[in-house]
């Protein structure tokens, strides 16, 4: 598996502190089911990492292994250095919050806020200051009387974020807590959450599906494929430089056009198409001649012009997107390709079954090996 | 056709309207006779009067009975409810083939005729001196009520949102605080509803008190029967009144409790 996060592999440099969290070799097996496959994942101190990928790759079976919810087929897990696996939940001092909130449906707002703290015997003077603290933590002021069936998704929300926080854990946990708000407070809850992890400084591991919010979020984006880690990196690093297809087509859009090797040379090589034309271009890993590839090139990036190495392509379908059009073409020597023009640019006069000639920029194209 | 509808409706009131009275009216017969200022067990009434009500409570062995049936139903929802309810989360708990069998097992009680179970009891007790005693009748009514609060606590906790005992569990809570002060508030209303029926099927069971007990443990509804047979007189109304008022007030509360668990669950 390539990976650019290269420092997990190597030995810690003296000044890089210690990662909070370590899986070492992690493997999960439900039956046949393999939920998670050998996964080695460094997660440190203060970050916010998202766990990204699509339903049963793995991402939320990672967090419950974290969260003690369930142990691991194979492999390790370390926190601050000491052996986790065995540890029952409530021994780790983790917060989570659920997907679906899971408040306390008989417990006033206050009372489940004080319940982690009551548990662990704070006297109840402080519990009433800090919950107070909490409350406005999380603009709720003056909410604590409630039950939480009397407050909106919004509120429930912002409960379990206070309750998985004000027990001062060693790190948070999140579910797709955003999934059942609607967009605007989706993007609302975001902002503040982001706003939260500065100030408080914790350490915050996010599940999601949605690409976009583990953009917007995270310090880095931890890519689950299959039970697989396919990529652990900054957002930028995924969006321009995928280490994998699925990544090349999970993160922002991508045309994945398959290849094979033909030839060779420093950092690139020359793939032929499967449609026959043959593209000079850079290579993720190390490719042997005869490799077969996927060449990935965004759609922002594929131009109508005229240039050099321009080719003849049809125009089959078109989608208004309002700052740009999706236009997908047959191109002669290449295949199907998805072009994002931007609305203005000339862009607006192309119909369906018109003939233009397209750029396929190769600086801009990348051969990722073909695990499939 | 708006019409059709309408009928049909008033249709189906009046065909509820004929089953309650069909239900209740026996009942309701009853009452009135019990306030009868005569001795005769017909109508019209001679004058409202309560004496009945003063001979039950000055008649001992009344007296003895209704102590017999307080003190059976009370200790047998003392055994029923926690056996019910741990029955009821175990089974929640584990997945095994075989155990809607064994849920089968355990409620089969409510489905076999109580006379084969009174007959049944009453074979096994009587070599161990069971039979004749209270604490006899005590054992037989746990058997018919285990299964009443297994199956009422089985539906609250089937509806028990299990991520709450996680979120309890991330948040510190070691598994019996989370049994303390989650799970049991939580299926509470399931377990006041086992107690009020398991603690009226006691209280109304007569076919196994009548094979069980002996003149010294004679229950309500046992005495109930045997008055009706020797001494016809408007006490048994009376007593009988007490009874149908018992259950209707446990009714009543056991409606109240639901409502209220549907109020918090909302």
């Amino acid at each position: 598996m390539t990976q650019h996060d290269t420092t997990r592999n190597e030995p810690q440099a003296a000044s890089a502190p210690p990662p909070i969290v370590r899986f070492s070799g992690v493997s999960k097996h439900y039956g046949a089911f393999r939920a998670l496959r050998d996964i080695d994942l460094e997660i440190q101190r203060g970050e916010f990492l998202t766990l990204l990928g699509p339903s049963g790759s793995g991402k939320t079976t990672s967090l419950m292994l974290l969260a003690g919810f369930d142990i691991p087929t194979a492999g390790t897990i370390e926190m601050d250095g000491a052996r986790i696996e065995g540890l029952p939940a409530h021994k780790r001092d983790i917060g989570v919050v659920f997907q679906n909130y899971a408040l306390f449906p008989h417990l006033s707002v206050a009372e489940n806020l004080a319940f982690p703290l009551s548990v662990r015997r704070v006297p109840k003077a402080e519990i009433r200051e800090r919950v107070e603290k909490a409350l406005s933590l999380v603009h709720l002021d003056g909410m604590g009387g409630r039950k939480p069936s009397q407050l909106s998704g919004g509120q429930q929300q912002r409960v379990a974020l206070a309750r998985a926080i004000i027990f001062k854990p060693r790190l948070i946990l999140l579910d797709e807590p955003l999934g059942a708000l609607d967009k605007n407070l989706r993007e609302h809850m975001q902002a503040e959450l982001k706003h939260l992890h500065r100030q408080l400084g914790i350490t915050m591991v996010f599940v999601t599906h949605d690409q976009s919010e583990a953009l917007n979020l995270s310090d880095r984006v931890a890519v689950f494929n299959k039970g697989r880690l396919e990529q652990v990196d900054p957002p930028e690093l995924l969006y321009e430089r995928p280490c994998t297809p699925f990544v090349a087509s999970f993160i922002g859009e991508n045309n994945l056009l398959e290849g094979r090797v033909e030839a060779l040379a420093a950092g690139s090589a020359a793939v032929r198409l499967e449609a026959g034309t043959v593209v000079n271009i850079k290579v993720a890993g190390h490719p042997a001649i005869g490799d077969r590839v996927k060449v990935c090139i965004r759609p922002e990036h594929v131009t109508v012009g005229d240039g050099e190495g321009a080719s003849a392509a049809r125009v089959v379908e078109i989608s208004y997107l309002g700052d740009a059009r999706r236009v997908a073409v047959e191109c002669g020597g290449v295949g199907r390709l998805t072009l994002k023009l931007p609305t203005g640019a000339g862009a607006d006069r192309i119909g369906i079954g018109d003939e233009i000639r397209v750029v396929i920029p190769e600086a801009q194209c990348k051969a990722l090996p073909d695990m499939e | 056709m708006l019409d059709g509808t309408r009928i049909w409706l008033w249709g189906c009131r009046l065909a509820g309207a004929l089953v309650l009275g069909f239900l209740l009216l026996p009942i309701f017969a009853i009452v009135p006779l019990s306030f009868n200022g005569g001795s005769i067990l017909a109508y019209p009434l001679q004058g409202l009067s309560l004496k009945w009500y003063a001979a039950v409570v000055s008649t001992p062995r009344w007296l003895h009975a209704v102590a017999n049936s307080l003190i059976v139903a009370i200790s047998t929802v003392a055994i029923a409810t926690p056996l019910g309810t741990l029955a009821a989360l175990g089974l929640d708990r584990i997945r095994f083939p075989g155990k809607s069998l064994l849920m089968a097992l355990l409620i089969s009680p409510m489905i076999v005729p109580v006379i084969i179970t009174a007959v049944g009891v009453y074979f096994f007790f009587a070599p161990l001196g069971l039979a004749n005693s209270l604490a006899g009748l005590v054992l037989a009514h746990a058997v018919i009520a285990v299964p009443l609060v297994l199956v009422t606590v089985n539906a609250s906790v089937s509806q028990l949102d299990k991520g709450l005992l996680r979120a309890a569990e991330s948040l510190g809570a070691p598994p019996m605080t989370t049994f303390r002060r989650i799970t049991i508030p939580l299926i509470l209303p399931g377990i006041v509803s086992g107690t009020i029926f398991a603690f009226a099927a006691s209280f109304d069971e007569v076919v196994i008190a009548l094979m069980i007990t002996g003149p010294g443990q004679k229950t309500l509804p046992r005495e109930l029967l045997s008055g009706t047979r020797e001494n016809l007189d408007p006490t048994v109304l009376a007593v009988a009144s007490i009874l149908i008022a018992i259950s209707a007030g446990l009714l009543l509360l056991l409606t109240a409790v639901q409502q209220r668990s549907a109020k918090q669950n909302a």
